[in-house]
């Protein structure tokens, strides 16, 4: 299928009348998430998934993806008002966004930041239509050996490029893998780590880990916080929204190479927009030829890792259209739920599901459209929204939370699960282990190891399968270089210092 | 004993690998040609528990230092008890409640119990945010989306 008839596909399916409801919901809930700090897009998320099982598979899609970029543009919002990350992938916004806020220029942040997020977002949609096919063409002559080699690659990515740990990080990829191995072995039926409960014949539910590890584990460490303060914006004109000419001027090339950098990171496979942020924010720094500005309110500083944000969530679907590998843990629930769709994500969706492929990309054209919209004019609304106590959210959420998970398979013991892993979660904030790697894990174990044992039935045992085939061996290769920049601290502290260091 | 501390982290994932990495090995194993369901697990646990022991190198030179924070943005600050056992509690009575005596009763007992992970709390406006949970359940969940549970009795 060629670009033009995908684009008319596409079109076709994402204004239809329910695609554009489901699509104007999904942003709007993604705003509000995004907006309130303490609900992150995959909370959010892993809270809709059971709602879509009633609806049509790509107009499910294009909601839950809503929620996703909506959220982007929410968090920036309460990062800016509030210096508070309304979703984690927004800390970098606090740094420029709030000392603006503090100036009274907070219209103007707003506005810079809903623009950026429009041109990132619309920078990387177009390398999603251009390269996600190519790439799921090439992808078709993969074999086990490729799949297993290319999903490591993506585990080694996602832990090794943080800013944290990267030992913390790789173990918790490992832990995921761990906690997926639970359930029935689908190659000989064998029950593994089951104890006994016919609940854990299907492994944990994909839902009730990552509610677990996101939602009630950052509800209890938010309770009793003491709430922020509002930075009071006023009435917002229009008139004070607009950059003065000369600002015009340092905005667009930050825009442009935030773009850029959020591309590339989001492109590859398990790394997300919080990498892709800080990396932005660190070139501008030091590209600039005034860096001192940065902290207090640096235009540069907000538009980079605004677009880059933006940009990175939307190329991570390269990976995840064209090869079924999540480009993060957000979109890995997305691919959960196109699983329990009954689709199976992979070079072969766009060729035997090109309403939904094409669908999706052009969803995110609307979307980005409705945000635009959404945002500008309401934001008097959403600033009213950060004045409602946590205390009256929280008990509402774990209600949703626990129904969430109840509602995937009637059952009271999956309950117990998400606040099983909801204690860890709370467990591993306070030890510093990110959670982000034990979703992708979780949810890219069991493939790698189907990948791993079909490679070896084919190879008659032979582990060089994997450095004998030239793809397979750039992937490992690649990942070596990631594991590398492990045992060679010197670049990452420096761009660990870069971003924080203000 | 700070240095003590500091590798509790790492020797609690230590001997979660070591107990799976335990059973693992009392699956069939099989061959490397035709790999048994014990296989995978069995490398998982191995390199699991490696890297915990990385963590724990780690963690000891550190020790003292600030933790650097992770992209995600979760601080490593201290957890207070309070919220983890209220939160704790008022899901496992909400699982408890939900099949016996209804949704309505399991909301309101979550609400309640949440509310004790508080410093302090209005039991008015608990009261309130109870019932409009439960209406505002029964409309989603039972209504719209049909979930084969009762609002009240099972």
């Amino acid at each position: 299928m060629d670009l033009l008839s995908g684009i008319t596909l596409g079109l076709q399916t994402a204004l239809s009348w329910q695609a554009l409801m489901f699509c104007f919901i999904g942003v709007t809930v993604g705003t509000v998430v995004g907006v309130l700090p303490g609900i992150g897009a995959l909370a959010a998320i892993s809270l809709a998934l059971p709602l879509t099982y009633y609806l049509d598979p790509t107009v499910a899609l294009i909601m839950l993806a809503g929620i996703f970029y909506g959220a982007q543009y929410g968090g920036s919002t309460s990062s800016i008002l509030l210096n508070l990350p309304g979703t984690a992938t927004a800390a970098i916004t606090c740094l420029d966004g709030n000392p603006l806020a503090k100036q009274g220029r907070a219209p103007l942040a707003l506005f810079v930041t809903a623009i950026n997020s429009f041109i990132g977002s619309t920078f990387a949609i177009v390398l999603v239509m251009g390269f996600a096919p190519v790439i799921a063409e090439f992808a078709l002559s993969f074999g086990s050996a490729e799949y297993f080699s290319v999903i490591l690659l993506g585990l080694v990515a996602a832990s090794t490029m943080t800013s944290g740990s990267a030992w913390k990080a790789l173990a918790m990829v490992v832990f995921g893998l761990a906690l997926g191995q639970v359930g029935t072995d689908i190659n000989t039926g064998q029950f593994r780590f089951t104890f006994g409960q016919y609940a854990l014949a299907d492994g944990f539910s994909l839902v009730a880990l990552a509610m677990g590890l996101f939602g009630v584990a950052e509800i209890i460490s938010n309770i009793g916080q003491p709430p922020g303060t509002v930075h009071s914006v006023g009435r917002i004109r229009f008139r004070d929204m607009l950059p003065a000419r000369g600002e015009w001027k340092r905005i667009w090339a930050p825009t442009l190479r935030g773009s850029v950098i959020g591309s590339f990171v989001g492109a590859l496979p398990g790394t997300g927009p919080g990498i892709a942020t800080l990396m932005a924010y660190a070139t501008e720094k030091r590209l600039s030829k005034t860096p001192e500005r940065f902290g207090h309110g640096a235009l540069e500083g907000l538009s980079a890792p605004e677009a880059a944000n933006n940009a990175s969530v939307q190329a991570a679907f390269i990976p995840t259209l064209s090869l079924g590998i999540p480009g993060d843990a957000v979109v890995a629930v997305l691919m959960g739920a196109m699983i329990l769709h009954g689709i199976q994500p992979g070079p072969n969706l766009i060729t035997n599901e090109p309403e939904m492929f094409w669908g999706l990309i052009m969803s995110f054209w609307v979307g980005n459209i409705l945000l635009l919209i959404l945002n500008i004019p309401l934001i008097g609304l959403w600033v009213k929204l950060l004045s409602i106590p946590y205390h009256l959210l929280y008990p509402g959420i774990l209600i949703f939370i626990c129904l969430g998970v109840y509602s995937a398979d009637n059952n009271v013991f999956d309950i117990y699960v998400v606040l099983g892993f909801g204690l860890v979660g709370v467990l591993m904030r306070r030890w510093g282990f990110p959670a982000t790697p034990v979703l992708l894990g979780f949810i890219l174990g069991p493939l790698l190891e189907e990948h791993f044992r079909r490679a070896m039935l084919l190879s008659k045992g032979d582990l060089l399968v994997f450095f004998e085939r030239p793809i397979s061996a750039i992937f490992l290769a690649l990942s070596l270089l990631f594991l590398g920049s492990v045992f060679l601290p010197g670049l990452r502290k420096r761009l660990g210092r870069q971003a924080t260091d203000t | 004993m700070t240095s003590v501390k500091s590798l509790l982290p790492g020797a609690t994932l230590f001997v979660f690998a070591l107990a799976m990495a335990v059973i693992a090995a009392g699956y069939p194993l099989g061959s490397l040609l035709r790999p048994g369901p014990g296989f995978f697990p069995l490398v998982i646990a191995i390199l699991l528990a490696g890297l915990a022991l990385a963590t724990m190198v780690e963690d000891w030179r550190r020790d003292g230092g600030p933790v650097p924070p992770d992209d995600e943005g979760a601080d490593a600050g201290r957890v207070s008890m309070r919220p983890v056992i209220a939160t704790s509690a008022a899901i496992i009575v909400f699982a408890l409640l939900l099949e016996r005596l209804g949704f309505v009763p399991a909301a309101l007992a979550l609400v309640a119990i949440a509310a004790l992970g508080e410093p302090r709390r209005n039991w008015l406006t608990v009261a309130l945010v109870g019932v409009f949970m439960s209406a505002f359940g029964i409309v989603l969940f039972i209504w719209l989306l049909g979930l084969p549970i009762e609002p009240f009795g099972a």
